[in-house]
């Protein structure tokens, strides 16, 4: 192995009759740029340096170690990214006027059938007892501190051994996925509710998602180990053709031997339609945004306004999750589209099929305009080729033959943006098979 | 509750069609939550036992109306006048109690029946005898929001379906060219709650109130396209429909055993309908001079609440099956909310509503439709018999008045009594709950039957309670 050679150079440059004293050099094979300014260290500093080891004290020892480590640590927590608010329920806070906030969980009766003015005997903390090996009673929790029933609570829910979390949870999944889940009131998991129609399976999933997170895993992990177990599994892959002879024995196909046909959900059709027309932002968090002007009103509620709103406004363009709900006085196209009011619980959306929806769908100015914006991006093109351009981007899949003529006949007297409009409201673009 | 098979249901639905449409009905619901009852011809359209009543209007004068100065009549109140007397209550809900104030309008009696009417009411006076009063009704609160809600949907607190929305569930359309419910809200803006008090909540969004503002520049949200859809003609649509059904039918075809994709394609069919019929049934040009003039439309006051009576009128006539028209926005003014001066605020409000009132059930005598039309005027609360500030009254749920008419009613009665001051109810105290047992009951549905599975709950219009009140019944 060859020993690099190392020519220095030295270039008096500095004043004009003193020359250098004490000249050291030094090298290292430490690799980086060493060259970044450090802070001076300060004399003080440096007498602890120097002791020996053993000889410094405590407090010595701790000014050395802010020393080293602070400029380090902050540099490093200057790089995190911003926190995030975190909003929590405590008693310990300055509150505004003259609301003083309970010291203590208040006593909770039981109302004689459900009269605020008949109160009965003292509803204790607790859960379900039903559930084997976990205890359901939290009356040890402190009386005194909120907080301790919290955790107990929180507890009671996580146990491992405690399936409704897990199952209501892998559930919810599969709801979500297939249209209908495995039981099919997934806000109910009670008598009331209904029996699995796979209870194995629901098990299974059950316990594979607690299991992943036992391995110490992040809950987010667990989800997507159920969402990759779902989407990959054949009952999901299967089309959503019928087959007279299945339908015959469980018509509502309870048994899963298709695929669910679902119609998309209210956000879904909206945002499928500004993410065909380019126009839909992805942008993740943030405040919601209001998609309706607001102005004072002779009452508290303000006007709500949506017929007048902007629509090339660029809040229109935002995903529908980030929307501002505003509760009473719902968005008209949503609506029409069976997007709940959030007043209630909504474990399971209706899919209606109405003539006011198929009107929403024709002239609401959203789906006008968004019809005019894909146009626009492909009218240069000879006509065939625009067709085929928004099939592929409208179905994922260009025309065939006879759907070419027709849909270009149309584009030929009416223009493409009504042909989207039109393609926008077909079966096809609304339906999942 | 048992339901036979989704599939069953439906070839049921679509089959038993009959004369009322079901065919159309199941596919405008669209599959999903078809009930499992339905109207029946034998039963005059009811679903559990013979309908008297096939379609309903009801006036909602939002704000809570003052008992005492409109149907109450309370001589005690005009001998006390003045007076301090201790309810047991240190507040009023946005005030502190007064003294008794004697209502400032003077009262008669009227009609065979003899029924005490205040001035501001001279026109609906005359129809006394055709009307049935619920005297005692009581509200669980004295909040706008809460109390509206109680009186539509029949819960204090958002998310339940109101009255029109269950009836719609129960028994469908009887055209297919109009929506089942209508909501005509005072144009000067939508009641407390706004939205809320006409929803369809968890039922499918078919049901909740088609809300329509003959007043406004855009009566009908997207009936038309808007203004920047230049290219948007008579001609494009209509070919544009014709296109958007042969791709339907086309994707149909490779995809038999959904009902729902014939559903929708036909939904397309009655929204082209519902374009022809809907500016037609507000178009109020074809009404006789002498029409216009008996509800009032040529007179500033009476115009705006007399053109939704007018257009109520035209669309039960053309199959809307319950109207609910409002007289009064949300708000501190110009409405039934009379807190700082009843004296002028009540009979400004009972101006607007009275001739056109009064129009509307001349008219729907004439027209025969008196025969098979509910007509309802409520409120959500009545209102103090002491004083709020020198002449207002502060909210009441103690003790307020409904009245019904038409069919199945019987004029000229009354039920329920209050106390001496009109403070609170003291005989035959009726709630919500017995007002939408009355109305369904008149509508051929038993109440306590007509659910709808919610949350694990089988939910009812009238949760757990309700009475029918024979007492008014023809």
């Amino acid at each position: 192995m060859t020993r690099p050679t190392l020519r220095v150079e030295l270039h008096q440059v500095h004043g004009m009759s003193h020359l250098i004293g004490c000249f050291r050099f030094a090298t290292t094979a430490v690799p980086g740029d060493l060259s970044t300014e450090q802070p001076p260290i300060s004399p003080g500093l440096i007498q602890i340096i120097r002791k020996p080891r053993g000889h410094r004290t405590d407090a010595e020892k701790a000014a050395l170690a802010e020393a080293y480590l602070k400029p380090q640590l902050q540099t490093e927590l200057d790089s995190l990214p911003p926190p995030s608010m975190v909003y929590c329920g405590t008693n310990q806070f300055t509150a505004i006027g003259t609301f003083r906030p309970a010291e203590k969980p208040r006593v909770v009766n039981v109302l004689h059938r459900g009269d605020v003015q008949q109160p009965r005997e003292e509803a204790l903390p607790g859960a379900l007892s039903v559930i084997p090996g976990l205890n359901g009673d939290f009356s040890g929790a402190s009386s005194d501190n909120e907080g301790h029933r919290r955790v107990a609570l929180a507890r009671w829910m996580t146990d491992p051994t405690n399936g409704l979390t897990w199952r209501s949870i892998a559930n919810r999944l599969w709801h979500y996925h297939f249209g209908r889940g495995l039981v099919d009131t997934p806000n109910d998991f009670g008598r009331m509710g209904s029996a699995p129609t796979h209870p194995q399976l629901l098990d299974w999933l059950a316990s594979e998602m607690r299991d992943v997170e036992a391995q110490g895993q992040a809950s987010s992990s667990a989800m997507k180990h159920i969402h990759r177990l779902l989407v990959t599994s054949s009952t999901y892959r299967q089309s959503a053709d019928n087959d007279p002879q299945a339908a015959k024995i469980d018509a509502e196909n309870r048994l899963l031997w298709r695929m669910h046909r679902r119609r998309l959900d209210a956000e879904s059709i909206r945002d499928a339609v500004l993410l065909i027309s380019g126009h839909l932002n992805t942008q993740m968090g943030g405040q919601s945004v209001r998609q309706f002007n607001e102005s004072p009103s002779n009452h508290v509620t303000p006007n709500v306004d949506y017929l007048n709103f902007d629509v090339n406004a660029p809040a229109n363009h935002r995903r529908s999750v980030y929307r501002f709900v505003f509760r009473t006085l719902p968005d008209p196209f949503m609506d029409a589209l069976d997007c709940p009011d959030a007043a209630q619980l909504t474990p399971k959306r209706n899919t209606s099929l109405t003539a006011l929806q198929a009107l929403a769908m024709l002239n609401d100015k959203l789906i006008v305009r968004q019809s005019q914006w894909i146009a626009a991006r492909e009218h240069m093109r000879p006509l065939e080729d625009q067709v085929k351009a928004i099939y592929l981007t409208i179905f994922g899949r260009p025309p065939a033959a006879d759907e070419t003529q027709v849909v270009c006949n149309y584009v030929a007297e009416f223009g493409l943006a009504n042909a989207c409009r039109m393609l926008l409201n077909t079966n096809e673009f609304l339906f999942i098979d | 509750m048992r339901y036979p098979p989704e599939h069953a249901r439906r070839q049921f639905l679509f089959h038993a069609g009959g004369g009322f449409g079901g065919l159309a009905f199941a596919h405008l619901l669209g599959g999903e939550e078809l009930q499992t009852e339905r109207p029946l011809p034998d039963l005059n359209g009811g679903i559990h036992h013979r309908a008297k009543v096939r379609r309903v209007v009801q006036l909602f004068m939002n704000g809570g109306a003052s008992q005492m100065d409109t149907f109450d009549h309370k001589p005690q109140l005009t001998k006390r006048h003045g007076e301090n007397i201790d309810f047991g209550i240190k507040a009023a809900a946005t005030s502190t109690p007064g003294s008794i104030m004697k209502s400032p309008f003077k009262f008669k009696q009227y009609g065979d029946s003899g029924r005490w009417v205040s001035s501001v009411f001279p026109k609906v006076a005359g129809l006394v005898d055709d009307l049935a009063f619920l005297m005692a009704m009581r509200s669980k609160t004295n909040v706008h929001g809460p109390a509206s809600y109680l009186q539509n949907t029949g819960f204090i607190s958002p998310g339940f379906p109101c009255a029109g929305a269950w009836i719609s569930y129960g028994l469908g359309q009887l055209s297919d060219d109009v929506p089942a419910f209508v909501v005509l809200p005072d144009p000067k803006g939508l009641p407390y709650n706004n939205g809320g008090n006409f929803s369809a909540a968890f039922l499918p969004a078919a049901h909740q109130g088609v809300l329509i503002k003959p007043n406004a520049p855009v009566p009908i949200a997207n009936l038309e396209p808007p203004e920047f859809a230049h290219d948007v003609t008579k001609a494009s649509e209509a070919a544009g429909l014709e296109l958007l059904e042969r791709l339907n039918r086309q994707h149909l075809e490779a995809r038999s055993g959904d009902s729902r994709l014939e559903s929708r394609i036909r939904s397309y069919e009655l929204a082209a309908k519902m374009q022809v019929s809907a500016p037609q049934m507000l178009d109020l040009a074809g009404e006789t001079m002498a029409t216009h003039s008996a509800y009032g439309l040529d007179n500033e006051v009476t115009a705006p609440f007399g053109r939704n009576c007018l257009t109520a009128r035209r669309m039960l006539e053309r199959g809307v099956r319950f109207v609910q028209v409002w007289s009064g926005a949300g708000g501190a003014a110009q409405n039934w909310d009379n807190h700082g001066d009843i004296p002028n605020e009540l009979p400004f409000i009972a101006g607007q509503v009275d001739q056109p009132i009064a129009a509307l059930l001349r008219d729907l005598k004439q027209r025969g439709m008196f025969e098979d039309t509910l007509i309802v005027w409520t409120t959500e609360f009545g209102r103090m018999p002491f004083t709020q500030g020198s002449t207002g009254r502060d909210h009441n749920g103690g003790t307020f008045v409904t009245w019904l008419a038409g069919a199945g009613i019987k004029g000229g009665t009354s039920y329920g009594q209050s106390d001496d001051f009109a403070y609170q109810t003291a005989e035959n105290t009726t709630w919500s709950y017995d007002l939408h047992a009355t109305m369904l009951h008149l509508l051929g549905i038993d109440h306590t039957r007509l659910t709808y599975r919610h949350n694990g709950i089988d939910r009812r219009l009238t949760d757990v309670h309700g009475h029918v009140i024979d007492a008014v019944l023809a």
